[in-house]
């Protein structure tokens, strides 16, 4: 009974989430981008029988994939990290009804399995089971094996429900997890362990011998009886709201920018905010990842003779960073925007802050890029006319799309797989700055005159940093029309 | 000081507020009471160009608020945590708001161990960022930022609400000395009919956007409100 109540009130709090009233067209390219993903999965599921066979012509395909399993769960359990909540708070409200702990406890667990991402997966293992278990083995065991893999998943899911309400969700950890992983990778590459022999063995024994599929019943509902007593010691409110424990706190302050003034203490404020809110703290963590990008690029003879896509890889990794904290500029202060608004100070300074901001970003992020010429020399001239688009288009138009946004962004919640506050504006932000390049360079590199693009290029850059004090004119004109709705959007939440 | 010309404003073609003149002399002490819903932080909001009239002007030494910068110099604020900036320390906030109005670090110590009773020994040096506090040093920290600066407009929304007992006669007295020692023009909104009688010289009442009565502050004055707001 009191299962059906709680469960029709978190059914209605997904229903009434004010992402489904607000947000239509964020909601339909949402819509779109997990359709596509779904469809790609899809096709993966149904060809996967033939590829294994492609890549091992004379062995079972179902025991090739059992052998990927392992790794599998290893890349969920990383993904699940990143991405998986742990809501908690959740059941505050219900804490001082009289509704039996334990049940809130098993409803707070029994909600994570109804969660429909955790079966996301089986768009590729169904097909496989029909196509493959069933065919080469037969029908009982290819619903064995699907049912071996649900309690996998449900497994994965209970362990990193358990991890990060222990750990809490520290990126050094996320950090650890992908290295070990990566390690295992590499062992069997080496041909020193193989992982894949090892999941080939196990999850072979248990899809042939039913028997053995208690054992991982019973880790999982071992992980299960773990996170259930552990939640019923520690569900009181003092615990539930642990990020209000004392942590240490940071005295960021950054002298160098201390010599600007009021433009310093922006920055220097910009700069706290970062560090000390999850939300932009994940855009920082995962910075380094996007300067890496070249490497899936530049060491493959396709891509380095593709030059449009040069001009993506290169836009990407100067601008990359600056572009995803750019995005939601203004919004990352929306919650003291008022302050700002009522506060004495020059709003022209506040837009130098952050131009002079995202400029460092940019700048640091070129230099820091700078060796990729070691793969090639003109990947030198590529990135440095994209790292000058990037200074002085790119850039700008962040800040013109940044007085679009409209919408409080909750800073306390990581940014992986978090579309709150996100406005259709994001993403079209996005076509500018990364198509128009491009559809500026290729036809010159059609017409076999690469560098006429890559000088047309640099040059809109040079003219756009060249014009900064005009154009910074232009959109304080247009924040001061703008900032009523701005500020009205960001004190809806 | 503050002069409001046929000010309206309306959401969703309902009239939330509608006041067609007020005059706020300089150094008055000025009341704002009414009930939920009466307009009372819409008018503030109006006054700090957060938000914009559908007609009418609101006039700050004789001159216009709505998209100007000026104004800001003289008068300090506090509505809501969304004046605060939470995932600062109380010590940045201050230097932050203070460097605003270009005072040094010196002037601003200084500043904050005269209001040293008002914090309580709860607020400096905690070393903890302002999300971490209660609700009521939240509200302290925004109050005593607002009157950084010397501002010659101060502006609260329901100073007194979550304030314990102590802090409530402490600012009174904070409010009290600010108006005999400097003549700052105060306005001030209250659900509380006791403090803001005690507080200001004059008190307006708003129902439902519309100024309903103005009040010179006498001992009559609280037994009258409380006899208008008696169901």
């Amino acid at each position: 009974m009191i299962y059906k109540f709680l469960f029709q009130n978190k059914w209605k709090e997904s229903l009434r989430s004010s992402i489904w009233q607000k947000n239509m067209i964020v909601n339909i390219i949402l819509g779109i981008l997990i359709v596509y993903f779904l469809v790609n999965f899809l096709v993966l599921g149904i060809l996967s029988d033939k590829i294994l066979m492609g890549i091992f012509p004379d062995e079972d395909p179902v025991i090739k994939f059992n052998g990927l399993l392992l790794y599998f769960i290893g890349i969920d359990l990383f993904i699940r990290f990143l991405g998986q909540t742990v809501p908690t708070l959740s059941i505050q409200p219900y804490l001082h009804l009289p509704v039996k702990r334990s049940s809130l406890m098993h409803y707070l667990l029994g909600r994570s399995v109804m969660n429909p991402v955790n079966y996301f997966y089986f768009v590729i293992f169904i097909p496989f089971s029909i196509k493959a278990v069933a065919n080469i083995y037969n029908a009982p065991t290819a619903f064995l094996w699907l049912f071996m893999l649900i309690i996998i998943v449900l497994f994965d899911n209970f362990l990193i429900t358990y991890i990060k309400r222990q750990l809490g969700s520290k990126p050094l950890i996320a950090l650890s997890l992908g290295l070990i992983l990566a390690g295992f990778i590499l062992l069997d590459s080496l041909k020193v362990f193989s992982l894949q022999h090892l999941s080939e063995k196990i999850f072979t024994v248990i899809m042939l011998n039913p028997i053995y599929i208690l054992i991982p019943i019973f880790l999982t509902s071992a992980i299960y009886y773990i996170n259930y007593s552990f939640l019923l010691k520690n569900a009181y409110l003092e615990n539930l709201n642990k990020n209000v424990s004392k942590k240490s706190i940071s005295t960021a302050n950054i002298s160098f920018f201390n010599r600007f003034g009021i433009i310093g203490e922006l920055i220097n404020m910009e700069i706290r905010l970062i560090i000390r809110n999850k939300r932009p703290k994940t855009i920082l963590y995962m910075a380094p990842f996007l300067l890496l990008y070249g490497f899936i690029f530049y060491p493959q003879e396709i891509y380095m003779n593709m030059s449009g896509m040069l001009i993506f890889v290169g836009i990407f990794i100067s601008g990359g960073t600056m572009m995803t904290y750019g995005n939601y500029l203004i919004s990352w202060e929306s919650s003291y925007f008022d302050a700002l608004l009522t506060k004495s100070f020059d709003f022209k300074k506040y837009f130098q802050a952050k131009y002079a901001l995202l400029a460092v970003v940019t700048i640091v992020s070129y230099i820091i890029t700078l060796p990729y010429m070691l793969f090639d020399i003109k990947l030198l001239y590529i990135n440095t006319a994209c790292f000058l688009f990037n200074l002085g288009f790119n850039i700008n138009v962040v800040l013109f799309f940044a007085l679009k946004n409209k919408k409080y962004l909750d800073l306390s919640k990581s940014a992986a797989f978090n579309y709150q506050g996100i406005g259709a504006s994001n993403f079209i932000v996005m076509l500018p700055m990364m198509l128009l390049p491009i559809l500026i360079y290729v036809p010159f590199s059609l017409m076999e005159m690469p560098q006429i693009g890559l000088i047309i290029l640099s040059c809109i850059g040079i003219l756009g940093i060249l014009l900064y004090k005009p154009i910074i004119n232009i959109i304080i004109k247009k924040f001061y029309i703008q900032k009523y709705e701005m500020a009205e959007g960001f004190r809806q939440h | 000081m503050i002069t409001v010309n046929n000010l309206t404003k309306i959401y969703n073609g309902n009239t939330v507020l509608n006041i067609n003149n007020l005059k706020i002399e300089k150094g008055e002490s000025f009341g704002l009471v009414g009930n939920n819903g009466a307009g009372k932080t819409t008018f503030f909001r109006l006054i700090l160009d957060l938000i914009k009239a559908n007609s009418g002007e609101i006039l700050s030494k004789d001159t216009i608020v709505a998209g100007k910068e000026l104004w800001k110099q003289y008068t300090g604020s506090y509505l809501d945590e969304a004046f605060l900036i939470e995932f600062l320390t109380v010590e940045e906030y201050f230097n932050f708001v203070g460097k605003l109005h270009n005072m040094t670090k010196g002037d601003i110590s200084e500043f904050l161990n005269k209001h040293a009773d008002f914090f309580n020994d709860e607020i400096l040096g905690q070393k903890k960022y302002i999300r971490d506090f209660s609700k009521g040093n939240q509200k302290k920290i925004g109050i005593i930022a607002a009157m950084l600066g010397n501002p010659e407009i101060l502006i609260l929304d329901e100073p007194f609400t979550n304030l314990d007992p102590s802090s409530q006669i402490r600012l009174k007295k904070i409010l009290h000395d600010l108006k005999e020692e400097k003549s700052v023009t105060m306005l001030i909104s209250s659900h509380d009919l006791m403090h803001v009688t005690e507080v200001c010289e004059r008190i307006v009442v708003l129902e439902k956007g519309l100024i309903v009565n103005d009040l010179h502050t006498n001992e009559n004055t609280l037994a009258q409100l409380e006899s208008y707001f008696a169901v």
